[in-house]
């Protein structure tokens, strides 16, 4: 399988300069006011990395670059101006990342491995409603899309 | 050397894994808790955890002041698909460490993760010093 690719098609120039910036230990001021879910996401991407550490008995939760560039490239597919919850980042244990979005018992739930493989899934309440593994931008983008229409009720 | 599944670890025998972060478990409808899928998923295929047991909760409760721990059976593990294999080194000092090892599907796909949710949905959340674990046979 082949990981989304770690140079994204970004759909939007300003969440480009945004994440590209994020990269470079910074987050944009900016963010907060025009896409706070994306300047949320990204800052929490931070404090992950940051905090990540290998806790025996628990796991390694030091984020790989290959999680975290694909955790970017997955934000960087959904247009800024999209109305979104703030997602939550957590960590996984083997130096991988989650991300999830909520609206009552819905929710969209992005998954990076630590070698960039992705899982996004929708589910509701307990059930897995849908999930795929991301192979390219294009998917990214049109899978992505489609579950966050879902979770905001939108068709 | 790869891991080995412990066969003698069988049925009823339950797993602990600490939940060191909050999305690692979950509410359910009834207003209990569980453990949440990416609480047994693990991207390197060592997902750590404790016998109950053998493990000494003091100790794990001194090492993670304040968590929870999500608790399955070993059968239950074992349905998911995973082995149970004890890595006595890997508990940093702590007895009772084991590892879950995915072995029906590949791991970092979108099968490890559904399976490590089948696991997760069996288990319970209790806080590490909740006295019913650490002496079930302690009087009210």
């Amino acid at each position: 399988m082949t990981p989304i690719t770690a140079a994204p098609v970004f759909e939007h120039i300003d969440s480009a300069r945004a994440i590209h910036a994020s990269t470079c230990e910074l987050v944009p001021a900016s963010l907060s006011d025009t896409a706070p879910w994306l300047y949320s996401a990204l800052s929490q991407l931070h404090e992950l990395q940051r905090g990540g550490r290998d806790i025996p008995g628990v796991g390694d939760l030091r984020i790989t670059d290959s999680a975290s560039t694909q955790i970017r490239t997955v934000l960087s597919v959904i247009k800024v101006g999209e109305t979104l919850p703030t997602p939550t980042l957590y960590p996984i244990s083997g130096g991988a990342v989650g991300m999830k979005w909520n609206v009552g018992k819905r929710e969209v739930e992005v998954t990076t491995f630590a070698n960039g493989n992705t899982v996004v899934a929708r589910i509701d309440g307990d059930q897995i409603i849908e999930d795929c593994e991301l192979r390219d931008n294009y998917q990214a983008r049109t899978e992505l899309s489609t579950y966050l229409r879902w979770l905001v009720g939108e068709r | 050397m790869p891991f080995e599944d412990d066969v003698a670890l069988q049925g009823d025998i339950e797993l602990a894994r600490v939940l060191i972060d909050k999305n690692w478990w979950t509410k359910k409808d009834d207003g209990t808790e569980r453990p949440s899928s990416i609480a047994f998923l693990d991207s390197l295929n060592e997902a750590s955890c404790f016998i109950l047991s053998e493990t000494d909760l003091e100790l794990l409760a001194g090492r993670f002041p304040g968590k929870k721990i999500g608790i399955v059976t070993v059968a239950a593990a074992r349905d998911a698909g995973f082995v149970v294999a004890r890595d006595p080194d890997g508990g940093g000092g702590i007895p009772g460490h084991v590892v879950l090892v995915q072995r029906r599907v590949s791991a970092q796909t979108k099968q490890h993760k559904r399976l490590a949710g089948q696991l997760a949905i069996t288990g319970r959340v209790r806080d590490l010093l909740d006295p019913a674990i650490a002496d079930p046979n302690a009087e009210d």
